[in-house]
């Protein structure tokens, strides 16, 4: 057939139809494509500077939310922030990070954020409330601004200009939770207004007594490094540090101590004045001491032969809940022990805010006041005098700025939204000489303000004649530090230098105060009353803190280090205790600690003192996100006086069982290793004399195997290492993997079932030493990218496979969900996903924003485990490959080591002979987990050296 | 009922027979019939719902957990295959070894077998967490990423020795079913059963030409399912024995896990027929002595698998692997000590009161021990399954497993959707194989050389 020729103009009926269907088309994608501004825009030929898409920007900042501000590097992608590290130049944390700073990138993007201003619970608008604020500030007899204790330069010297300001007002710092007795009597008998800074990579004895110096009592980014750099070194050049621990729960600390006793905090004072006369040559009342309260004199002996033998080289600490007496005695044993100026620096804080008690607190808002202004602080659920809401009412003006809708802010007249910090300006100066800034890392993503700027604008608002400060919040910080009363006395970068780098140090005058003895002595003979009755230590939570980051849901299925439970606040006691009292574990408990009264439920932790209940901060809200609100049971610290010594620290509690019971959610619930050879290790003596104490103990393959060994001959071989004997337990990589790989979380509930989906986890063991010591053991578990993978062979659809550079890898696409290679994990690190956890997590499209775009994100039904951050190996591959070169150690570097506070993970080349890895792998210490299944697997671990003289009990060889 | 020859009653006439057969399909159904219908087919949606709400939820509906990755799915998957071994045994192996008793009990074990699979093919896709990827991806079909399935794991193996089966089940049941499909439709006086039943039996004329090839394809199958026999339950085995999980990688798991299937097949077969051979007023087809006869399959294969769990203790401790020592002492004492025990006690103790000649032939006592082999047979895989995984290498990893209404209502559908076919089958097909048992009556075959 001839077909029929088209003529050109000729519209034919198919032709019509098209071109309609298109036109249809046409007027409903492309506006859709392109919003045009209203105004003439011009583009240009090349891509601006600082926008190239699908390429990372990092930002200096300082995490101004925690309680020290460490130095940050924010790593931005198309313009928003999705991954929170150190700052490699910041003196303090130098790069390394931790659990709280890692997640809080998740607190950017909260969708239960407050998000506009409220002005008597109803939606206002900025400038109704700056009107009504400067109105009422202009008018005030009395007003008071209530902050936090850690407030930057620039925020104290802007409040400072209203105290200087406006007559009548005041400014208080109310922080329970960062109370610090420890603080107090420095400033009493060194007559100094600093801390201590203790140096323990200078130390060859520590003792701490009760201090969890590595986890939240301390600038514990600085300590741990420095304690396992000690421990490192001590192995390398044959002396290392001992550490001696007594304490009264179990803390992380107290797990990584070399020689550790659990002795109640009440019995601390009596401990560290006998140790006084000991070292000074008078051991009687130590021995009976020892006696009385049968203590190890094993560890008794051991610890006072060491610390009298390492005059100048030893250190003692004490926790910040422990009363006055303690911190004194234990000024005047560093004295003893000529610490001072060798093992312990004085750092110049400068101008320390003391906080105020609740009492002095209530005293002020009942004082008739006509402005009460609470900028990020929550006392209402601090509050432990009754009814706070009753207290603010008689306020005529009472205007709270928070990140949330917490339970004080509910009873503001005027609630106002505060911007995160990674949307702020700001900046920090805890050490004098240190100065660090925080800049936004993206615009405010909600209708919020920053806290410092909303005082500036109501300053300018009210001047009453006060001289002009700044236009802008930007302007104050940035005049701040070119005016010079933030930046340090020896100017070493100019403005745009400083926020590039993030930090600016000088070198500082060291200057050692010199201890006031007799007042130290007054100090000591302050003695607390003592009564029969349990004791209760309140902590801040591992994960949330005092509570300011309750609403992150990271951080409240972080596991503790120690007991594995997330998700909870619970008074933990030993088992003995809580038979005493009639309890068992997850039985709710009612404790009366003078006027206090807290409904917990129970916990068992093994190793702890007796009679001694620890508990934790930060839960039990009944106001502010999702998440926070109602969670978990209220503990909170209580004013000095009778039963409380100090504020985190009572005696003669009261314990007693009440209705309702809970189970305790638990990452691990089984803590004994079953004397299998899972985490090896050995006593410093045992492995001085036999280098091979720890190869003895491996489970090696024998004999002959059907296959031949895979053979790689790729230029890379990825393998990991991780160093036990650094590792402190504290989960930082476990968040860091989180945020870095989009891993979702899964609620209470999942954990019970346990189905929690962290790829890098932190198990722990628990053992008895044949001397009954309580002995813990960390081991961060991850795949093993074991070159004979018993998951490979049992996918039928060829989901997870190994490639050529030894990676176990795992593809999602392909996965079915069939589970199997989950059930031959020997490591039973593979992680399914039971529900669609992120859709359920994931409410509003803001949280989108949060994921890093270079991994996938996981449906419902797939398996997901570590890839070794395979994003960032082939974002450095390709680098390597375009300048021809091949990858060096540090050039790639997992989000896990990225994070490691300690340094316990190296990562890298195996077929690089010159790599840290190829030479760790050699390690006399190296050893393998399974190995006797000849699983082959890629992560090496170093065996923990204990360095005690207390035998260890090693794992059995069968 | 009197006297026997060849395992079918004397006196009985080649119509009687059939009429006795044919009725129940015949007949309009009885309440009894109407009254257990809707009963398992409330329980068969108690599967649709359960299974429905897996899918569009996701396994986390289940009680599986992070070491406890397999739970009620697996277990009903290898409960259900196992189920339909005796089947095939019945069907196959005692054809060939000329075993005539059983004739009366065939064709309810072939169609117990076919069903049986089928609840058990429900399983392995269901319990995948995507089943819309899994219902192709598992098949070794050409794909445009030019990937293929992974040959190495059991898995897969499962998928071809579960397709084989259902495939040569169903092909065997059939081919048996063509003569008393024909019968069926010889005796319809409705045209539409004269249609359906014509249509079935595909042209059957009981010609000479055809009861050769008949018979000669009968044995072929027979043939051929008798390997699967062996085979089917061994691949199983596979997925856990292949396996690097203490208390899976085991050697004896092949013939120990025929053995168990063997079992539950046997006391599923007679669960069933005591039941159906009441309803239906088959006691003079299915008697008491095939019950016995069964009793004593199941009392011998209750030996080896007893034999089997004594051999995996020994092993466990002569092989002086702490891990494997671990994981027996674990199942025996550790927190599902009850599994076990009622897994030791169901299929190795009661059954032996079957060596007692009274209780293997009263129905009431034999319908006892065989529901206890049921239950029992369904433990031990939950035994395996679940007390393997729950305690594995790294303790810091070990779990519970604690079922949900998911899991309860997806064990109790499955049961719902196996006694719903069964019925269904029973009231449209013949449920004894009419044409063979007929060549077995007195009178059927011609005998010696003189004629009376």
């Amino acid at each position: 057939m001839k077909k029929k020729k088209h003529t050109s103009g000729e519209m034919k009926r198919r032709d019509v139809l098209k071109s309609i269907g298109a036109l249809v088309a046409a007027s409903y994608v492309l506006p859709g494509c392109r919003r045009t501004p209203d105004r003439s825009i011009v583009s240009r030929p090349f891509e601006p500077e600082y926008q190239e898409p699908g390429k990372a920007l990092y930002y200096a900042s300082t995490w101004t939310e925690g309680p020290y501000p460490y130095g940050v590097l924010v790593k931005t992608l198309d313009g928003r922030p999705i991954k929170v590290d150190g700052n490699p130049d910041h003196p303090v944390n130098e790069g390394r990070s931790n659990a709280a700073m890692q997640a809080s990138v998740l607190g950017l993007y909260d969708p239960d954020r407050l998000k506009h201003p409220l002005h008597n619970n109803v939606k206002s608008t900025w400038d109704d409330v700056d009107q009504k604020v400067i109105q009422s500030l202009s008018s005030a007899k009395r007003a008071t601004i209530v902050t936090r204790s850690t407030l930057g330069p620039s925020e104290r010297a802007l409040i400072k200009k209203y105290t200087d300001t406006f007559r009548g007002l005041r400014h208080l710092v109310y922080d329970p939770a960062g109370e610090d007795t420890r603080v107090k009597v420095w400033s009493d008998v060194y007559n100094a207004s600093g801390s201590c800074v203790p140096c323990f990579d200078k130390a060859s004895v520590i003792l701490s007594l009760d201090s969890d110096f590595l986890a939240g009592d301390g600038v514990e980014l600085e300590t741990s490094y420095a304690w396992s750099k000690a421990r490192a070194q001590g192995l390398q050049n044959g002396k290392p540090p001992v550490f001696y621990m007594a304490e009264s729960g179990v803390s992380l600390t107290g797990s990584c101590a070399d020689e550790r006793i659990s002795l109640a905090p009440s019995k601390m004072g009596d401990f560290s004045r006998a140790l006084l006369n000991a070292l000074s040559g008078n051991s009687s009342s130590l021995v009976s001491l020892a006696n009385t309260l049968g203590l190890d004199q094993h560890w008794i002996g051991a610890l006072v032969n060491d610390l009298k033998q390492n005059r100048g080289k030893s250190l003692v600490v004490a926790g910040a809940h422990l009363p006055k007496d303690v911190q004194a005695t234990v000024a005047l044993l560093n004295h003893e022990l000529q610490a001072e100026g060798r093992t312990l620096l004085w750092e110049d804080t400068p101008e320390l805010l003391r906080p105020v008690s609740a009492a002095t607190f209530k005293k002020e808002i009942e004082s008739g006041l006509d402005l009460l202004i609470l900028l990020g602080v929550d006392p209402a659920y601090y509050w432990p005098l009754g009814d706070f809401a009753a207290s603010v009412k008689q306020i005529p003006l009472v205007v709270g700025h928070g990140l949330y809708l917490n339970q004080s802010l509910s009873y503001c007249n005027i609630a106002l939204p505060s911007h995160h910090y990674l949307e702020s300006w700001n900046d920090a100066s805890p050490r004098s000489g240190l100065v660090s800034i925080c800049q936004p890392a993206i615009t405010h993503l909600y209708n919020t303000r920053q806290e410092a700027d909303s005082l500036l604008r109501w300053f300018n608002g009210a001047k009453q004649g006060a001289s002009f400060i700044a236009d802008s919040w930007y302007d104050f910080v940035k005049n701040s530090w070119q005016r010079g009363f933030t930046r340090p006395k020896v100017m070493p970068l100019s403005w745009e230098a400083f926020v590039r780098k993030g930090v600016a140090d000088t070198s500082k005058e060291s200057f050692s105060p010199v201890l006031d003895k007799l007042k130290a002595l007054k100090l000591l003979t302050e003695r607390n009353e003592t009564s029969s009755g349990a004791e209760l230590v309140i902590h801040p939570h591992h994960g949330v803190g005092d509570g300011r980051f309750s609403n992150n849901a990271w951080l409240q299925e972080l596991p503790h280090p120690v007991s594995k439970i997330v998700w909870d606040s619970v008074a933990l006691m030993s088992p003995t205790t809580a038979k005493k009292f009639g309890l068992v574990e997850g039985s709710m408990a009612k404790i009366t600690a003078s006027k206090a009264v807290y409904y917990l439920p129970v916990a068992f932790q093994e190793g702890m003192a007796e009679d001694v209940i620890t508990a934790t901060m930060g839960h039990g809200k009944s106001a502010g996100g999702t998440i926070e609100k109602d969670l978990g049971s209220r503990c909170v610290p209580h004013i000095p006086g009778k039963g409380f010594i100090t504020s985190r620290f009572a005696v003669g509690v009261q314990v007693t069982k009440t209705a309702g019971s809970v189970v305790i959610a638990r990452s691990q619930n089984e803590f004994s290793a079953h004397d299998r050879p899972i985490v090896l290790e050995a006593s410093f003596t045992d492995y001085a004399r036999d280098k091979n104490v720890i190869d003895a103990q491996r489970h090696k393959v024998h004999g002959h195997h059907m296959h031949e060994p895979t053979s790689f001959t790729d230029k890379y071989k990825w393998g990991m290492a991780i160093d036990l004997n650094r590792c402190t337990g504290c989960g930082a990589c476990t968040l860091s993997c989180q945020v870095e790989n989009n891993i979702p979380v899964v609620g209470k509930s999942e954990v019970r079932n346990g189905r929690e989906m962290h790829w890098m986890r932190l198990d722990s063991y628990y053992k008895k030493s044949p001397d009954g010591r309580f002995l813990v053991s960390h081991q961060p578990m991850l795949c093993q990218h074991c070159d004979n993978a018993p998951c490979e062979t049992v996918c039928p659809v060829a989901a997870t496979v190994h490639n050529e550079q030894g990676l176990n890898e795992m593809v999602y696409n392909r996965c079915v969900g069939t589970r199997y290679c989950a059930n031959n994990c020997p490591y039973k690190v593979r992680r399914f996903n039971y529900f669609n956890y992120q859709k359920r997590t994931v409410k509003s499209a803001n949280q989108e924003l949060m994921f890093n775009p270079q991994v996938t994100v996981r449906t419902v039904g797939t398996m997901e485990k570590c890839t070794f951050c395979i994003q960032r190996i082939n974002a450095a591959k390709m680098a390597a490959n375009n300048a021809g070169k091949i990858i060096t150690d540090e050039q790639v570097l997992p989000a896990c080591a990225g994070a490691c506070p300690s340094g316990a993970i190296v990562f890298g080349n195996l077929h690089d002979p010159s790599s840290a890895i190829t030479k760790l792998r050699k390690s006399s210490r190296a050893f393998y987990v399974n190995e006797e299944i000849n699983t082959a697997p890629n992560v090496t671990y170093l065996a923990r050296i204990r360095n005690t003289s207390s035998p260890l009990g090693g794992t059995s060889h069968g | 009922m009197g006297k026997m020859v060849n395992g079918v009653p004397l006196g009985k006439q080649f119509t009687r027979l059939d009429d006795d057969i044919c009725r129940p399909f015949e007949s309009f159904p009885t309440g009894r019939w109407l009254v257990a219908i809707s009963i398992t087919s409330l329980m068969a949606l108690c599967f649709a719902v359960a299974a429905g709400a897996t899918v569009v939820g996701g396994i986390g509906l289940w009680g599986n957990n992070a070491p406890v990755g397999w739970g009620f799915g697996i277990i009903n998957m290898v409960f259900w295959i196992g189920i339909g071994h005796a089947g095939t045994l019945i069907s196959a192996i005692l054809f060939l070894l000329r075993q005539k008793w059983r004739n009366g009990i065939a064709r309810f074990a072939e169609a117990m077998t076919l069903f049986a699979v089928i609840c058990a093919i429900q399983f392995p896709l269901i319990h995948t967490g995507r089943p819309w990827r899994a219902a192709y991806w598992l098949l070794p079909a050409p794909y445009h990423m030019d990937m293929w399935v992974n040959f190495r794991s059991p898995l897969l193996w499962d998928v071809f020795a579960f397709s084989t089966y259902g495939l040569v089940s169903a092909l065997f049941w059939y081919t048996g079913l063509l003569p008393d499909l024909a019968i069926a439709r010889e005796r319809s006086t409705n045209w539409l059963r004269k249609f359906v039943y014509g249509l079935l039996s595909l042209g059957w004329n009981g010609s000479n030409r055809g009861w050769q090839h008949y018979e000669k394809a009968y044995l072929l199958f027979a043939g051929l399912s008798t390997p699967l026999v062996l085979s089917v339950h061994s691949v199983v085995s596979f997925d856990f024995a292949t396996s690097v999980i203490p208390g899976w990688h085991t050697t004896i798991f092949p013939p120990y896990f025929v053995a168990g299937a063997i079992l539950s097949g046997f006391a599923m077969v007679a669960t069933v027929i005591i039941v159906l051979r009441k309803m239906f007023h088959l006691e003079h087809i299915i008697t008491v002595d095939h019950i016995e006869l069964m009793n004593k399959v199941v009392i011998t294969t209750s030996l080896m698998v007893g034999y089997a769990y004594a051999v995996e203790l020994f092993i466990a401790w002569y092989s002086g692997n702490s891990l494997e020592r671990f994981a027996f002492m674990n199942r025996a004492l550790g927190p599902y000590a009850w599994a076990y025990w009622i897994m030791v006690s169901c299929n190795v103790i009661f059954p032996q009161f079957l060596w007692i000649k009274k209780v293997r032939r009263n129905l009431i006592t034999t319908y006892v021990i065989i529901l206890l082999v049921n239950v029992g047979m369904w433990m031990e895989r939950f035994v395996i399954i679940v007390t393997s995984l729950h305690r594995d290498y790294l303790p810091s990893s070990w779990g519970i497993f604690r079922p949900t209404l998911v899991d309860m209502g997806l064990l109790i559908g499955s049961f719902g959707l196996f006694l719903t076919l069964m019925l269904i089958f029973v009231r449209f097909l013949p449920t004894v194989a009419m044409a063979e048992t007929k060549a077995f009556m007195p009178g059927a075959q011609v005998k010696g050389a003189h004629h009376e």
